[in-house]
């Protein structure tokens, strides 16, 4: 528990920051990324029109 | 980051998508989904914090520091059947209250599986009943679960072990078809060996306080074959300690299943060491 933590999180100090970069940031965000895609796909049935894209550009 | 500007012409559902990322992004921890019928023909889905057994004492985040008291947006997408070796329905539903009812009219359903091809980021918290019926048609090769979704139900069952409700029982029954000479995926046993290797280096730290009896041989091996799953290797490499790996899981299925009673968070105490 003491590793949990939102994914966005108010800093105060510049070495906050870097102890803000775990897997919490990479994995758990890649996987709601994931999650959104696949459901904005599925509700406006225009494939590739996602977030990859958006987060690509 | 992704101005709000643009993410906010996004739907996901009938959600903007900001709203959405808001849920996501500002609050700790995942969501567990309890699935179930109500009645012949309520569908119901509840969300809760996941929290683990010791996460109770232990919360950095109480709910009253949370910006949304721990309701997220929930895209859901479930499969229904009668028949253990396929599914027959499927529907997308978007949660976005704690409780949500949904009525099935005159279908009727005896058991199903939730969060396809693993894209949710959330736990599934079934029945018991539910769960025996998914142990089945893992068991029967459903052909509508995937090598992912197999993953998938192995790592919810191995979480849900983590949490005061659920036990080991639920495990044994959704790993059982992984020493079934039909089934030959792989991505299964990656979790697995993910998930028991986690359980092993805890039962390591007990060991050190005398709480286990290491039986050396056994641990060995399994921790051989645990060392080489959790490996990048190559299919072939993989496809070669399969059939050990299925052998000796066997092993330990058949003494789980000899054993008359297990004590919780003991499941491969009992017989690996």
């Amino acid at each position: 528990m003491s590793t949990s933590h939102p994914i966005i999180k108010s800093v105060n100090s510049a070495g906050e920051i870097a102890e803000l970069f775990d897997s919490i940031e990479t994995t758990k965000s890649t996987a709601i990324l994931r999650m959104a895609d696949y459901y904005m796909e599925q509700t406006t049935g225009i494939p590739n029109n996602t977030l990859s894209n958006i987060v690509v550009k | 980051m992704i101005p709000d500007e643009l993410l906010s012409k996004y739907q996901i559902g009938t959600w903007n998508s900001l709203d959405f990322f808001d849920r996501w992004l500002f609050q700790s921890n995942f969501p567990k989904i309890s699935a179930h019928f109500i009645s012949d023909n309520i569908f119901q889905l509840e969300q809760n914090r996941f929290l683990s057994a010791d996460m109770y004492d232990l919360d950095l985040y109480p709910p009253e520091t949370n910006p949304f008291n721990y309701i997220w947006y929930i895209p859901i997408t479930c499969r229904f059947g009668n028949d253990s070796t396929k599914f027959n329905f499927t529907q997308t539903f978007f949660l976005d209250q704690q409780i949500m009812n949904i009525s099935f009219n005159n279908l009727y359903f005896e058991y199903f599986y939730c969060n396809t091809d693993f894209y949710g980021y959330y736990i599934m918290d079934y029945t018991n009943e539910n769960w025996e019926s998914l142990s089945e048609a893992l068991d029967n090769n459903n052909i509508d679960l995937i090598d992912i979704d197999r993953s998938n139900l192995l790592n919810n069952a191995f979480m849900g072990t983590q949490t005061i409700e659920e036990s080991y029982l639920i495990v044994r029954g959704v790993t059982q078809y992984l020493y079934r000479d039909i089934y030959t995926g792989l991505l299964s046993w990656q979790t697995l060996s993910y998930h028991v290797n986690r359980m092993l280096d805890v039962l390591e730290y007990e060991s050190l306080y005398s709480v286990v009896q290491v039986k050396e041989k056994k641990l060995l091996l399994f921790k051989i074959y645990i060392f080489f799953l959790n490996r990048n290797i190559s299919n072939l490499l993989l496809e070669i300690i399969i059939e050990p790996m299925k052998f000796i899981y066997g092993m330990i299925m058949e003494h789980f299943q000899n054993s008359k009673k297990q004590k919780k968070n003991h499941f491969f105490m009992k017989f690996l060491f």
